[in-house]
């Protein structure tokens, strides 16, 4: 735990961070606390058609009216997205679940929170990033394994062959071609759609 | 003018004071009374501000946050006060903070604590971290050695500042060799326990962040159990002279402190301080960090005061901002960007006499940093200063 706070301090030091957010005492509030906590940080407003693609953290204000560029939506890859709410009716709650936020602070605009909210954030934002690529890698592991599952299907049909030799002829064609199974097999599915299309075999 | 009796006190500026005079922390927190005291009585006598003298309303909190919540509702309404002087340690001024911020008054909060915070309704004038803890990481850990215990009372103050030091510990190449905690109203058998644990480790210097009347048990039983200052000192960002003489001079000859001010200063305002602290509240009475600190923000908060014409909190706290002062310690001023204020750092060690030699100082005030957005672990403090002693 103790490295993890500290390194999450630290990234705090010169984090790159924009305030979407009226420039009055409240913007301003939170400009100068942002400051304090040691971050680099600009304000703009009205809200850019674009979030601008040096900055790592945004707080974005939401907004009743629906704007048609609510941009911080917290993309793949985008920045962690903090919201800033002055309502909790469902319309803004709405809003800020189609936001999908990482945190929240609320108006009016306090000092204290401010830090507490942003580490959440980040913290949950690296979390998630780390676990969608997991997901990610995970799909294709699974995709994967389907595929060489079904060509070694193909290969026990075509060559009169148990499972175990068919996947052995898979593994060291892929050693041979500097390939992954994966790909070997997925040509060979793709090969036998097509020679099944031309008639060459026949489809089981 | 005046056409009724129902504003008797519409001559005066009143303000609140809340500084313990029992409890655990009642060595410290008189100090604090003191001082607050000493500097409205001098605005007083010198006619006030604007022409209009400091009427004050005081409680004593007893060293309990309850109370001291209970107490700060009871001055911001019922009283009709808005600027408060109070509150020593870091859960005491939580405990205020919700009155003092629902209400739109304004704290003074004369302490050193552990940082991480700021509000727009708290002018603090004690140490951060930046100016205690950083120079007194390198300094023990180049001066006395590189393995360091850390004890503390079981609350914010000591958890934030042990995580610090064990940081900057490790930043100079030291190592923390066990971390352990009290409760604050310790018992004798268990402040034992520590001793004996430091004994059994033998490191090389004890930071402790153990306070108030178990602070001084832990310093007594340390020498009773035979341990050398001059081998394994206790370092400590709160013992002051107060408190050294509640425990014995001779107990604690030897013993670290960082602050930013010790009686023994040479300057002319701590000279002007301890002859007028002195001839109030008499001779042999010891003045420290927490007396000089609550002194000077009085000071501060009545110049402040003199340029805003009203205590209205945003006017007040606008014009503080910025404001220097020749406070005991030397000049201070209250930072604009954080509302924390310019002290300056240095080091004493216990002597006989229960005073405090200087054996570091920086050469000037240094810029309050609570959230340690800008002092890097690792810096260099200690070497190229002149050392004073």
């Amino acid at each position: 735990m103790k490295p993890g706070i500290r390194r999450l301090i630290e990234e705090l030091r010169g984090a790159r961070v924009l305030v979407v957010h009226p420039r009055d005492a409240e913007g301003d509030a939170l400009l100068d606390q942002l400051k304090r906590i040691g971050c680099n940080v600009r304000g703009i407003w009205p809200p850019p058609v674009e979030i601008p693609g040096d900055v790592d953290t945004v707080f974005h204000l939401v907004e009743t009216a629906e704007t048609p560029a609510f941009v911080a939506s917290a993309s793949e890859g985008g920045p962690t997205f903090v919201a800033i709410v002055d309502y909790e009716n469902p319309t803004v709650l709405r809003r800020l679940l189609d936001s999908n936020a990482h945190g929240v602070i609320n108006k009016p605009i306090r000092p204290f929170g401010i830090l507490s909210s942003m580490v959440l954030a980040r913290s949950m934002r690296g979390y998630t990033r780390r676990l969608e690529s997991k997901v990610q890698k995970l799909e294709e592991t699974l995709k994967a394994r389907r595929d060489v599952d079904k060509a070694v299907k193909i290969l026990v049909a075509l060559k009169k062959i148990g499972e175990a030799e068919a996947y052995e002829l898979i593994r060291s064609q892929a050693t041979q071609k500097r390939l992954s199974m994966a790909e070997i097999a997925a040509t060979i599915i793709s090969a036998q759609d097509v020679m099944a299309g031309l008639g060459l075999i026949n489809e089981r | 003018m005046m056409v009724s009796g129902t504003a008797p006190s519409s001559d005066t500026w009143r303000v609140g004071v809340l500084f313990s005079r029992v409890g655990l922390t009642a060595v410290t927190e008189t100090e604090h009374f003191l001082g607050t005291a000493l500097a409205i009585q001098e605005i007083n006598q010198a006619g006030g501000i604007l022409g209009r003298e400091i009427e004050v309303v005081a409680y004593d909190p007893q060293s309990d946050p309850e109370t001291y919540r209970r107490l700060a509702d009871r001055m911001l309404t019922d009283d009709g006060i808005s600027v408060v002087f109070g509150c020593s340690s870091s859960a005491e001024r939580k405990a205020v903070l919700p009155a003092i911020e629902r209400r739109n008054g304004l704290l003074w909060y004369p302490s050193l604590y552990e940082g991480f915070e700021y509000s727009p309704n708290v002018i603090y004038t004690g140490a951060s971290p930046n100016q205690n803890s950083f120079p007194l990481a390198e300094y023990i850990v180049r001066n006395h050695g590189r393995r360091v215990f850390l004890v503390g009372s079981d609350y914010i103050y000591p958890r934030e500042s042990n995580r610090i030091m064990r940081d900057l510990v490790e930043s100079y190449g030291g190592k923390i060799v066990d971390e352990v905690y009290v409760p604050m109203a310790a018992t004798e058998a268990r402040l034992r326990e520590i001793v004996v644990r430091a004994k059994d480790l033998a490191p090389d210097v004890i930071f402790s962040t153990v306070v108030g009347r178990s602070a001084q048990i832990f310093y007594r039983l340390y020498r009773e159990a035979g341990l050398d200052p001059a081998a394994m000192p206790i370092a400590s960002l709160t013992m002051a002279e107060g408190e050294v003489r509640e425990i014995g001079a001779a107990l604690c000859e030897g013993h670290i402190t960082a602050a930013t001010y010790f009686g023994s200063l040479q300057g002319p305002t701590n000279r002007r301080f301890a002859d007028s602290f002195k001839s109030e509240f008499g001779a042999d009475r010891p003045i420290s960090m927490w007396s000089a600190g609550a002194y000077a923000q009085v000071h501060l908060f009545a110049l402040a005061l003199a340029r805003a014409g009203t205590l209205d909190t945003q006017r007040l706290v606008e014009a503080a901002l910025g404001l220097s002062f020749e406070a005991p310690e030397g000049q201070i001023q209250i930072d604009p960007d954080n509302s924390h204020t310019w002290l300056t750092p240095r080091i004493g060690r216990v002597r006989s006499d229960g005073g405090f030699d200087v054996v570091w100082e920086a050469k000037a005030a240094v810029k309050p940093d609570p959230y340690l957005a800008v002092s890097p672990l690792g810096g260099r403090w200690i070497g190229e200063e002149a050392s004073v002693a």
